[in-house]
């Protein structure tokens, strides 16, 4: 090779990329030196050997590029991603008890959750019977001690109407007066009486508890069917995001049609 | 006509990364249409291996979404994109090298035959000529290989190269005559005759 061309003469003569001048120069000096002209055809036989190596079609991956916009905040929103998971496996939970006949009861001693048919026992806590057997013997004693009053005060005027017993004041008959004294159909009466009050208040109780659990089981399904409805808008969402996602990805889809079919038209054009 | 197609494809080039810019997403998705085929085969002979390529394009166009302001022009897209393109191959590289992956590719020899068994036809038949041809580029140190890729492949100008790599054109000039050397070298201690294949 002369001197006068260099190692970038060769790769812009051979590219194309050389002024016509300098190739006229180029060719000639070619012509004069066999050692450039063979050392051109070298390097152009290694382009002809690793040219053939022609462009893989490949399908663009649907990368969520514009969801890496929101990295942040969804950083800061970490929790609503558990939280979501936790609401979808109750409602998930619940749609399965549906078929599966499941049962959730709650009282003071805590949630129960069961299948098939629920046991028949209402569960009483240990504190509210109790409290009912207590309020129920206040009530009992007290009712008695008015009652067994009013029974002294008849007696006594039973006494002064039939003026049997005169010089007996009403402190010896407090005294003298027995719980025998009282007849037995009166004391029938009485606890007759009593039962019958005890039956009523324990009817109100169970009652007002049965209202209580019935107001609170409503609000919990209005609750849940406001759940079951967010759920099925983000649904509806979500689907409307796929969509526009897939939208995107045909469009995508027709564009690299396009070039390629562009290059197909490139290469024709280049042989002929 | 197929120059007025590929006008028109970069004139939509230009209007796509003008609606990208201002957040449509649609428009992103068309401009990664555009040029992910592109990047991802100058990807592809850079390392030899579809995952890889795959892995690094998908980081190019994650990159360019969140570069987008950047870009003006469709001129200054593709160099953007081989940038940064080559800049991810080159930290790829680097990291198969430490764990030894790449090296099983870059270190291998080119296949040698006796010349009693050697012949271009066998040769075609018993070994893919794309494969030989990746195999005998990952033999090449990598800025060489990379001025091969731009020139012969991509059919980039001098002047682009050098703008991409940030060198100057006699440099590249130079990575590419002194590359093709080594590979007329290979190919010649392969024992691949160009004259009986011609």
């Amino acid at each position: 090779m002369k001197k006068q061309f260099e190692e970038h003469h060769i790769v812009e003569y051979l590219y194309g990329e050389m002024s016509p001048a300098d190739k006229k120069d180029f060719e000639e000096a070619m012509t004069q030196n066999p050692e450039l002209e063979n050392e051109v055809k070298a390097i152009q036989q290694v382009r002809e050997t690793i040219g053939e190596m022609p462009e893989k079609e490949v399908v663009p991956p649907e990368i969520p590029y514009a969801r890496l916009a929101f990295k942040d905040q969804k950083a800061t929103q970490g929790w609503i991603k558990p939280l979501l998971a936790v609401a979808a496996s109750i409602a998930l939970l619940l749609v399965a008890g549906m078929y599966a006949e499941i049962h959730v009861r709650i009282n003071d001693a805590g949630w129960y959750v069961g299948f098939g048919n629920p046991a028949p026992n209402d569960y009483v806590a240990k504190s509210e019977v109790e409290n009912i057997v207590k309020e129920a013997l206040q009530k009992q004693q007290a009712s008695f001690s008015q009652q067994l009053t009013q029974t002294r005060d008849s007696v006594q005027r039973i006494y002064a109407a039939l003026g049997s017993y005169e010089g007996v004041n009403a402190g010896s008959i407090n005294r003298e007066i027995p719980a025998k004294a009282v007849s037995e159909n009166e004391l029938r009466q009485q606890m007759a009486s009593m039962q019958s009050t005890n039956r009523e208040l324990l009817q109100n109780y169970l009652s007002a508890v049965n209202d209580q659990q019935q107001a609170y089981l409503q609000d919990a399904l209005t609750q849940f069917s406001d759940y079951l409805q967010q759920q099925r808008e983000e649904d509806l969402l979500m689907i409307q995001r796929n969509l526009i996602d897939l939208k995107a990805y045909q469009d995508a889809q027709k564009q690299e049609t396009n070039q390629v079919l562009a290059d197909i038209m490139q290469t024709v054009n280049r042989q002929e | 006509m197929t120059k007025l197609l590929r006008d028109i494809a970069l004139g939509h080039s230009q209007s796509i990364i003008e609606k990208a810019r201002n957040g449509d997403d649609k428009a992103f998705t068309k401009l990664v249409g555009l040029w992910f085929k592109k990047i991802y085969n100058f990807c592809l002979k850079y390392f030899g291996d579809h995952d890889m390529a795959m892995e690094t394009t998908q980081k190019t166009f994650i990159a360019l979404y969140q570069n987008l302001t950047e870009i003006r022009d469709t001129e200054r897209l593709k160099f953007w994109l081989y940038k940064v393109a080559r800049n991810y191959c080159y930290e790829e590289g680097r990291k198969q090298k430490k764990t030894g992956l790449l090296s099983i590719f870059q270190n291998q020899e080119v296949e040698q035959k006796p010349d009693s068994y050697f012949h271009p036809e066998r040769k075609l038949q018993t070994m893919e000529k794309e494969q030989w041809v990746s195999s005998l580029l990952l033999t090449l140190p990598d800025e060489q290989r990379t001025v091969i890729i731009m020139k012969e492949y991509e059919d980039m100008k001098f002047r682009e190269i050098a703008e991409v790599l940030d060198i100057s054109e006699n440099t590249v000039k130079s990575r590419l005559y002194y590359g093709l050397k080594s590979l007329r070298k290979q190919i010649e201690q392969s024992g691949y005759a160009y004259k009986e294949e011609v």
